[in-house]
């Protein structure tokens, strides 16, 4: 198992490579207005529109640095509506990979209803990484508003 | 005691002292007249007895002798019975109790026998005539117990004595019979010698008697005369002291000080005189001592009275001038302290004043020294400003050498930059790529595990590329601001160099002008040591005749308290003066 590893704030998380699609430059996106916070904005990939959450505004609260390793991880995600969407989740020091294993990974022992989306814990030598569940990452309210906006959107878009 | 008492005192004293010597000398001078008068009447006795025995012997014995013949009638041949009857017959009172004997050591009579103070006498009488001397004496003896004067005569025995005196044969047979031989001592008689004496005995009693009755006549008559005399003198000396007494008593007045009184006394004593001229028995006349003494007294009261008036105002006014003087000198002697001690201050100030301007003068020396080393060291600073100036101006120009040097080494860091971020951004990307490799070789399974080694082979070298980068990025910023600053700093300097420039220029002049300034300065402080030096000499002099003047005003001060302390002594006097002639009672003071 691959884990790419990424820091929100000083603590290092870790997202299952296998739901990743690319890793793509942070580059200047569509700002949503009336959005939460943690929303960083749209990102044109491939002709699809791709909401961007940003986990360091998300997870730490403070929005994520502008720099080269500061990169947008796209992922499959299954929407509202049931249909695979991609999400762009905007991350901090996104430059290395982690091999492991799925027995290693340990409970966290408290979860917090804010927080579903942080999973299971492995240990290694520079310390904890914490798992990124990517589909509980989006609220649910959220979700659901997001991806049926977002296919309209993608409608709009396709139909001019 | 007054006078008067005195001299009456005196005078009876003296008058007792001359009656009791005049009755003394009296009684002395009566004492031998009284005696040569019993003596001239004992010698007439004596001789009239001597002369009736004459008779009897001469006349009436050879007579008797011849009629008788051998016999011997006492009564006509005896000259010793003869003489004795003679005095016997004279009556006792007409005797002047004179006593008269005819003594013998060999007496034919035993009534006759000498006693004892008699036989000396006769023993006397008889040396006096063995020496060839008339046997005649007087003197004072004893006999029977009472003093006398003694008047004797001795009988010197004639031849003729011998026919009854000699031997008994010889005598005649009816003296032999009338006398028997054997108890008759009437023989035995020695020619030429004194064997038997008339004796006329003064008793000195009796003449005592005489004198010591005419001595009380003597002393009544002295107490009367010293009687008269004491009252004449009483009177006499009345008449000079009543006068007298009554200047006393002015006297008096004036000494009491009651010159009023003394005044007033002497004004009625005239009136007294000029009103009732005839009763007053010692006028004071013109003439008369006392009358002079009077007015004299008069004339001194008048002028005492004036005096002792002047004399006490002139007190008061002495008393107000001396408080006056006090207080003036009181003033005086405060400010004579405060003189004293501002003095003190002036010349403690002046002192400082000449050791300040001693030390200014050493150090005006000085500082002219150092001015003229400060104008040689201008010079020299002047010197090396210039050669400075020079200096700085190559410095000027290396620095804008220097700048635009580094202005080039800024422009290829630059460049490097642009490199090195280009490296950056392919490492960046190189990383990124590696990262999806890696990804899509794990989604291929085992067919992705070599591809996944040599993605992550090449990640690395990315990231070792990009850490390259980044460290020589960093440098390359460093050395970016480092030159920048340095470029700025250079600038900088560059500006401050030659802001420098200017300013030592500026400064070169300024030298110059403080050079020829120093110049100038050196002959002022000359003058200026030399005013310091006379300013100080001044000081010293100021100081010294200060230091003479504090003393003068200690002295002057001393001077003023023995001033104060006279002054009081003299308002004591004064007051002594005043309290003594305020005793004087004076009329119209």
């Amino acid at each position: 198992m691959l884990l790419l590893i990424f820091y929100a704030g000083k603590e290092r998380y870790g997202i299952d490579s296998t739901r990743v699609i690319e890793v793509v430059p942070s580059v200047s996106f569509k700002s949503v207005p009336h959005a939460p916070s943690y929303v960083a904005g749209l990102l044109s990939y491939r002709g699809n529109i791709v909401p961007v959450v940003d986990l360091s505004a998300l997870i730490g609260g403070a929005p994520s640095k502008a720099l080269l390793s500061t990169r947008v991880i796209l992922v499959e995600y299954v929407g509202a509506d049931g249909g695979e969407h991609i999400l762009g989740l905007l991350a901090e020091r996104v430059t290395e990979t982690l091999k492991c294993r799925e027995e290693d990974f340990k409970p966290p022992g408290i979860v917090a209803s804010e927080s579903p989306y942080l999973g299971d814990l492995f240990v290694d030598e520079e310390g904890m990484i914490q798992r990124i569940e990517v589909d509980a990452v989006l609220p649910e309210e959220l979700r659901k508003s997001l991806f049926t906006e977002t296919e309209k959107v993608a409608d709009a878009l396709s139909g001019n | 005691m007054n006078i008067k008492t005195k001299f009456m005192l005196a005078g009876t004293v003296f008058c007792v002292v001359l009656s009791i010597a005049a009755v003394w000398a009296d009684s002395y001078f009566l004492q031998s007249i009284f005696f040569n008068e019993y003596k001239e009447k004992a010698k007439i006795l004596l001789y009239s007895m001597k002369a009736v025995r004459a008779q009897a012997g001469t006349v009436i014995r050879p007579k008797a002798t011849e009629l008788i013949g051998d016999g011997f009638v006492t009564e006509l041949q005896s000259t010793s019975y003869t003489a004795n009857g003679v005095f016997s017959k004279i009556p006792k009172e007409d005797r002047y109790g004179l006593s008269f004997r005819t003594a013998s050591i060999k007496p034919r009579n035993p009534d006759n026998r000498a006693n004892e103070a008699e036989a000396e006498i006769i023993k006397m009488l008889d040396d006096m005539h063995e020496k060839g001397q008339k046997p005649a004496w007087q003197g004072f003896r004893k006999l029977n117990g009472a003093e006398n004067f003694i008047i004797a005569v001795g009988e010197v025995n004639e031849p003729s004595c011998m026919k009854c005196h000699g031997r008994p044969e010889d005598a005649p047979e009816g003296m032999r019979k009338l006398y028997p031989v054997a108890k008759d001592d009437g023989y035995g008689h020695l020619v030429n010698h004194v064997e038997s004496a008339e004796i006329v005995a003064i008793p000195v009693a009796a003449v005592e008697a005489s004198v010591g009755k005419l001595r009380i006549y003597s002393v009544v008559i002295s107490i009367f005369i010293l009687a008269i005399a004491l009252v004449g003198i009483n009177y006499f000396l009345n008449a000079i002291f009543r006068p007298v007494r009554r200047v006393t008593d002015v006297a008096q007045q004036i000494a009491g000080g009651d010159l009023q009184g003394a005044s007033e006394s002497l004004d009625a004593y005239y009136d007294g005189y000029s009103r009732q001229p005839e009763q007053t028995e010692e006028q004071p006349k013109e003439s008369d001592e006392t009358g002079k003494l009077l007015n004299s007294f008069n004339t001194m009261t008048h002028n005492l009275n004036s005096l002792v008036g002047q004399v006490q105002n002139s007190g008061i006014q002495v008393t107000t001038s001396a408080t006056e003087i006090a207080a003036s000198a009181r003033q005086l002697e405060a400010t004579a302290a405060q003189q004293a001690v501002s003095l003190n201050e002036v010349s403690a100030t002046s002192n400082e004043i000449f050791a300040t301007s001693q030390q200014l003068t050493g150090t005006m020396g000085e500082v002219a020294d150092m001015v003229s080393g400060t104008a040689t060291l201008a010079g020299q600073g002047q010197n090396g400003l210039s050669d400075m100036e020079q200096i700085m101006r190559r410095l000027v120009k290396a620095t804008t050498t220097f700048s635009t040097r580094l202005s080039a080494i800024n422009e290829k860091a630059n460049n490097i930059g642009s490199i090195i971020t280009t490296i950056a951004k392919v490492a960046d990307q190189t990383n990124l790529l590696s990262l999806n490799a890696a990804i899509e070789a794990e989604k291929a399974g085992e067919y992705g595990l070599g591809f996944s080694v040599v993605a992550r082979e090449i990640r690395r070298l990315a990231d070792q590329t990009g850490v390259a980068a980044q460290d020589i990025e960093h440098m390359v910023t460093a050395m970016q601001s480092a030159v920048s600053a340095g470029v700025m700093e250079m600038d900088k300097f560059s500006e401050e160099v030659r802001q420098g420039v200017e300013e030592v220029t500026g400064v070169g002049g300024m030298l110059g002008q403080i050079i020829a300034q120093v110049q100038e300065l050196e002959p002022r402080f000359e003058a200026v040591k030399e005013g310091m030096q006379t300013q100080s000499e001044g000081a010293q002099q100021i100081s010294e005749a200060i230091s003479q003047l504090s003393e003068a005003a200690e002295q002057t001060r001393a001077s003023l308290q023995e001033f104060k302390s006279a002054t009081v002594q003299l308002n004591e006097a004064v007051q002594g003066l005043r309290n003594e002639v305020a005793r004087f009672k004076v009329s119209g003071a």
